[in-house]
Parts: C-alpha cells; sequence; structure tokens
C-alpha cells in the first residue's frame, strides 16, 4: 500500500512537471472507436519519436542489418514489395507475406493468424524469430543501454534513461499507432471535399464493392479486423491453415486475418503468401478461383459473376483507395536528426 | 500548480500514515525442495531408476488472496511475483496485510490470469524481458522447468517444459489453496519432485506450446506447494 502511495505522489509531480505534454490518437471523422487503450500507454511526441527511431534501426536484429522497415517499407504502405514471402536475416526467407500496416488502432488481433493479441507485444515476434531478427528481447535491451543516442531517447521520452522492455514495446506502438491513413480519393469523397468526386466508373466500382467484397472489407476500414476463409486453395509446399493453429478449432482451418484494402495499389503481391501480384488476379480468384471447403466463409458460397468491364469498375474503384499523403508522409520517415546530435 | 501538488502531497501524506498504522508485513518464504532436499542448480537427484539435475525453475505467483471460513478477506493490489530458483531474493517478499484480518487460508494463482495477457505491456515481474513472455505467439509462460537426465533421449539429455496458454480450452492459470494461520511469515514449500514425478521424460521430454499437455501439467504444478 505504501509503496503505491508512493507511485501515485511521484506520478503526479511527474505529471506536473514533465514538458511531455499527451497527444491523442488520431480518429478520423466517421470511423469507430479504435481498439487500442491509450490510456494505459499515452501518447507522446517522445515517445512517438523514440519508437520511430527503434522501427527504423537495424540495432534490433542480430547482425544488425534488418530493421523493421526492411520488411515493412513505407512507400509499399510499409510492406515487403515484390517478395511473395517476407525476406530476414542471412538472406532467410520466412513463411508469410509481410501485410502492409496502417490504421493498427483498430486491430485487436495481429499476424495473419492472430498470434499476436495487442499490439505492444508485436515486435517481440520478428525480433525473436530465426528467420526475421534472430535475437532475444533481453540482449535488446543490453544493446540499447548501451547506446548513448537511446539513453538519450528514452530519458526524453520517458523521464528517466532507464531502457526496460515495457517502455521499449510502449513506445514502439505508439509510433504504429500515428500510421493512420485516411487521406484516399475514397475518404476525401465520402467527407464531401469540394472540387472532388468519383467518376462513373468509380461509382460502378463502389456498387460492386458494396455487394460483392464489403462484408469483409468493410468501409470505412476496409477490413473488419475479423479472420476468414476466402476460398484460397492451400499451398502445398506452405501448408499453412492459418488461424486454427493458433485456437486449435477445426472451424478456423485456413482461416486469415482480413486484410486492408486501403493502399492495396502499392501493397502488392496479396494475400497470406502473396501468391497474387496483381489485383486483376484477385479478383480473378473470387469469380472463378473459389476453393469450396466446410470452413469457406458464407459470404462466398454463391458465385460472384463480373463481367469483364465489372472487373476493371472493380479495380478502378480499389485504387481511389490509394493515399499518397500517407505513403510520403515525412513523419514516419528515418530520423536523421536524433542519430546525429 | 504548486499549490495544488502541496495540497496533493498533504493528503497523500495522511492517507498514508493512516494505512502505515493499520498494516502488518506479513512475509512469505518460498523454500523450493526436491523431495527433502533444498533444490540447487546443479545438484543431482534421484529420478526413477536415473538422476536428474534442475537447471531452471521459475514461476509466477499472482492475485495472492487471504480467506477466513471461505470467504476472501484480502487480496495483495497488483500482485505478481516471479519466482526463480536462480535468485534466492526472488523466493521472499512482504505483503501489507490490514493488521485486523482473521485467516485461515491463502489462495494465490499459479500464472497469469487472461487479464493480464491481454493487455499489452506491462513492467515490473510482467516485463515481457523477464524471459517468461512467448514471442510467437502472445502469452506469459506461467512456469519454466529445465534441467537434464540421463534417461532423457533429447538432445543432451534436456527437458524444457514451459507451461502457459490464457485462451479456454488451454487456460492453463490454476488457483493454488492452503491453510494457514496470521503470523509474521508464512513458509512454504514447493516440491519439485512432485511435478517431475508425474512426467516420464524418457517418453516425454518437453512441453512448448499451450494445449492439453500443458493443462495437465499446470494442475500437478498447484499441487506442489504446501505451508509448513
Ligand atoms: C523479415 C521480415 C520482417 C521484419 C524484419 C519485421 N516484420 Fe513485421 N511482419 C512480417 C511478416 C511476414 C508478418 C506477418 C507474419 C504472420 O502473419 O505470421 C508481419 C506482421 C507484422 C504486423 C502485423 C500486422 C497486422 O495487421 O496483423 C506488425 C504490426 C508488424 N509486422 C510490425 C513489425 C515491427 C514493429 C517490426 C520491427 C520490430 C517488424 N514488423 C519486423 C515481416 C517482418
Ligand atoms: C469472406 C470474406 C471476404 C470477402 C467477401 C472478400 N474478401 Fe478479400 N480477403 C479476405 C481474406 C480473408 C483475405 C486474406 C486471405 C489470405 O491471405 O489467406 C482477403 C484478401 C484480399 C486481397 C489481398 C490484400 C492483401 O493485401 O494481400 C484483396 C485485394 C481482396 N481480398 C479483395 C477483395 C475483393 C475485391 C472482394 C470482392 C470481390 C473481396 N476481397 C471479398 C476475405 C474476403
Amino acid at each position: 500500500m505504501k509503496y503505491l502511495a508512493i507511485l501515485i505522489l511521484s506520478f503526479i509531480i511527474l505529471a506536473a512537471f514533465t514538458s511531455n505534454s499527451q497527444l491523442q490518437l488520431k480518429r478520423p471523422k466517421g470511423w469507430p472507436a479504435p481498439v487500442y487503450d491509450s490510456r494505459h500507454n499515452p501518447l507522446s511526441a517522445n515517445k512517438i519519436l523514440l519508437g520511430r527511431a527503434l522501427f527504423h534501426d537495424p540495432i534490433l536484429s542480430a547482425d544488425s542489418t534488418i530493421s523493421c522497415v526492411s520488411c515493412h517499407l513505407q512507400y509499399s504502405a510499409f510492406t515487403h514489395i515484390d517478395h511473395q514471402l517476407s525476406h530476414g536475416i542471412y538472406g532467410r526467407t520466412g513463411r508469410r507475406n509481410s501485410p502492409a500496416l496502417m490504421n493498427l488502432a483498430w486491430s485487436k488481433l495481429l499476424m495473419w493468424d492472430g498470434a499476436v493479441n495487442h499490439l505492444d507485444m508485436q515486435p517481440l515476434a520478428p525480433i525473436a524469430n530465426k528467420d526475421e531478427m534472430d535475437m532475444s528481447i533481453d540482449s535488446v535491451m543490453k544493446r540499447l543501454q548501451r547506446s548513448p543516442v537511446y539513453k538519450r531517447l528514452f530519458y526524453n521520452a520517458w523521464g528517466d534513461s532507464s531502457i526496460t522492455g515495457e517502455r521499449f514495446l510502449k513506445s514502439m506502438a505508439q509510433f504504429m499507432l500515428t500510421m493512420v491513413s485516411s487521406n484516399s480519393k475514397y475518404d476525401k469523397v465520402m467527407r464531401k471535399e469540394q472540387g472532388i468526386a468519383f467518376s462513373e466508373q468509380e461509382e460502378r466500382g463502389l456498387m460492386l464493392f458494396r455487394r460483392y467484397c464489403n462484408e469483409c472489407h468493410r468501409e470505412p476500414l476496409f477490413t473488419t479486423n475479423e479472420f476468414a476463409n476466402n476460398g484460397l486453395p492451400p499451398d502445398t509446399t506452405l501448408n499453412d491453415y492459418g488461424r486454427v493453429t493458433i485456437t486449435h478449432k477445426a472451424a478456423d482451418s485456413l482461416h486469415f486475418k482480413i486484410p486492408t484494402l486501403r493502399n492495396v495499389e502499392y501493397s502488392f503481391p496479396y494475400m497470406h503468401d502473396g501468391r497474387f501480384s496483381r489485383l486483376q488476379q484477385v479478383i480473378d480468384h473470387y469469380t472463378s478461383g473459389i476453393m469450396h471447403s466446410n470452413t469457406l466463409s458464407p459470404a462466398l458460397n454463391a458465385p460472384i459473376a463480373l463481367s469483364p468491364e465489372n472487373k476493371v469498375d472493380l479495380v478502378a474503384f480499389l485504387l481511389t483507395l490509394s493515399d499518397k499523403a500517407f505513403l510520403f508522409d515525412s513523419t514516419y520517415s528515418f530520423p536523421h536528426f536524433v542519430f546525429t546530435p | 500548480m504548486k499549490k495544488v501538488c502541496s495540497i496533493i502531497f498533504t493528503l497523500l501524506a495522511s492517507c498514508f500514515s493512516l494505512w502505515a498504522q493499520d498494516t502488518t508485513d506479513v512475509g512469505i518464504q518460498l523454500q523450493l525442495w526436491y523431495g527433502k532436499a533444498s533444490l540447487q542448480s546443479g545438484k543431482e537427484y534421484p529420478y526413477r531408476d536415473t538422476t536428474v539435475q534442475i537447471n531452471v525453475f521459475r514461476t509466477y505467483i499472482s492475485a495472492i488472496r487471504l480467506s477466513n471460513k471461505g470467504k476472501v478477506v484480502w487480496h495483495e493490489p497488483d500482485s505478481y511475483h516471479l519466482i526463480d530458483m536462480a535468485d534466492s531474493s526472488s523466493c521472499y517478499f512482504t505483503m501489507h496485510v490490514p493488521s485486523d484480518v482473521m485467516y485461515d487460508t491463502i489462495i494465490w494463482n499459479l500464472g497469469i490470469d487472461s487479464m493480464a495477457n491481454v493487455s499489452g505491456a506491462m513492467g515490473g515481474a510482467l516485463d515481457p524481458t523477464r524471459g517468461m513472455y512467448w514471442s510467437w505467439q502472445s502469452g506469459y509462460i506461467n512456469l519454466k522447468l529445465e534441467g537434464t537426465s540421463t534417461m532423457c533421449p533429447a538432445r543432451q539429455h534436456e527437458f524444457q517444459f514451459h507451461l502457459g496458454g490464457y485462451m479456454p480450452p488451454f487456460a492453463s492459470v490454476q488457483e493454488v489453496h492452503m491453510s494457514t494461520r496470521p503470523g509474521k511469515v508464512i513458509n512454504v514449500s514447493a516440491d519439485i519432485a512432485i511435478l517431475l514425478n508425474s512426467i516420464d521424460i524418457s517418453v516425454q521430454q518437453s512441453i512448448m506450446i499451450p494445449g492439453d499437455d500443458a493443462v495437465a501439467l499446470s494442475c500437478i504444478a498447484a499441487g506442489i506447494f504446501s505451508v509448513r
């Protein structure tokens, strides 16, 4: 009890005197409330900056060659373009396609199979994975503790230079929470911004989208953040059955996380194993490639019939989800200035 | 600002002295045993017809409560303790119990509740750098038991049991009930031999994921504790 009182007391004093003023999680108009509860991790500019430095820094990998950015590049909506399966340390290949990262504050579970249950905990997975960064989390802490740059960044962010796992993870989460994409043409049309409207083709594409795709890739996030089997036949070299490996429930076999379709123009290749490189192939999958099985989502039971014109319209709509302001937002880029004092 | 602070300070300070008068420190002393011998790393102990060495024994004790005649009368706030055979200071801690509380039973959880498992990064005993958190799939490891035995056919005769999992049906956290009496120190013994003897390590050398095996062994682990 005494300790609690001392803790509360020091917290109040700290809160009163630090200049590290609190920021709000960004919530675009009309969007649902974020899932991430920032009350347990109040945002501040210095914590976000620390997270940003860590996100770009290969110090997190065993041989200091791989950073988060190696697989999550900003210009491709924070995914690894061209590689079907992610490439990590020592030239090793992972077992899945790296997903595009955005709007993570609305994601309950992370990873294609939902193995990670909280954004805070996400960095632990790639760091320890022997094909990705191959480093134990306590050796990462030891490295950071030896670095004058990080001593300073932790000090600025947390009020003292003690470097703990909790602080490390919360800072990384804060940076990732700032990756909000909400300035695509679609958003501007929905916000009724002046002078911006869908073309007739895009309009037709939107109607098709709402009819066939919206149940899973639901507006405005373009995902329900749930898991579903969208009828992909399993790749027999990978034998990846998705969510069932985590829940052990047969009904979850071949269920994968429904990815957002925002910035889908840039996030190729597509699907958990990167099997498709073009949107046209994805649409063809939905019209003629669905594998029926007892875990197939009911939403895809009835065949989807699209004419060649329909397909072109649908793709035209998907391209309105591109958000250049997000891809080129300099607040996500490598923070040179913290490394060169 | 300063004024507000000083008011809050006096307020808290007075609460403080109130609490201070009202509570007694009750120590929990854990003693780790292998049968009748005290548990030490690197020492050989009898196991079936052969011997074992225990190199790692670490476990979480959480949500400590005191109860009287079947009713919980007190629970320790923020109650998470990591017990580690390699760190004797982790085997003793004090709780600040209100002096007038009467109790006949101490209860705790062996492992981490599901709420703490899904609440993001935490510090202290729960800091994920403490070596008790899985990386490939979120969740705390409630108990680690590692060692070697000549009976163990695995590489270098090593066995490794990492028990955890918080999602039903494989939630492995266990409740431990022990009768006790109010006093300055509650001495609790944990006999690792009970746990190890329940496993045939010539057949099973490792558990590293949540599942039926982890749940079954966790139930047995809950039975290794007793108040002396
Ligand atoms: C070697 C490539 C690689 C590196 C390095 C890497 N990732 Fe990933 N990332 C992936 C892959 C692949 C997945 C999907 C894995 C899966 O589903 O099993 C993923 C998934 C994620 C997700 C989940 C996204 C979602 O919507 O579910 C987040 C968040 C993430 N990574 C953040 C990070 C951070 C932070 C780092 C640095 C600490 C990092 N990644 C380093 C390849 C990588
Ligand atoms: C039953 C739910 C469901 C419906 C309906 C659905 N999808 Fe999907 N979609 C998914 C799932 C699940 C995935 C990921 C599957 C995987 O990787 O195994 C996905 C993946 C995608 C991807 C790949 C995105 C990426 O970044 O890898 C695109 C593009 C896509 N869907 C477009 C569409 C379009 C267009 C429609 C409508 C014709 C549609 N989807 C209908 C569930 C659905």
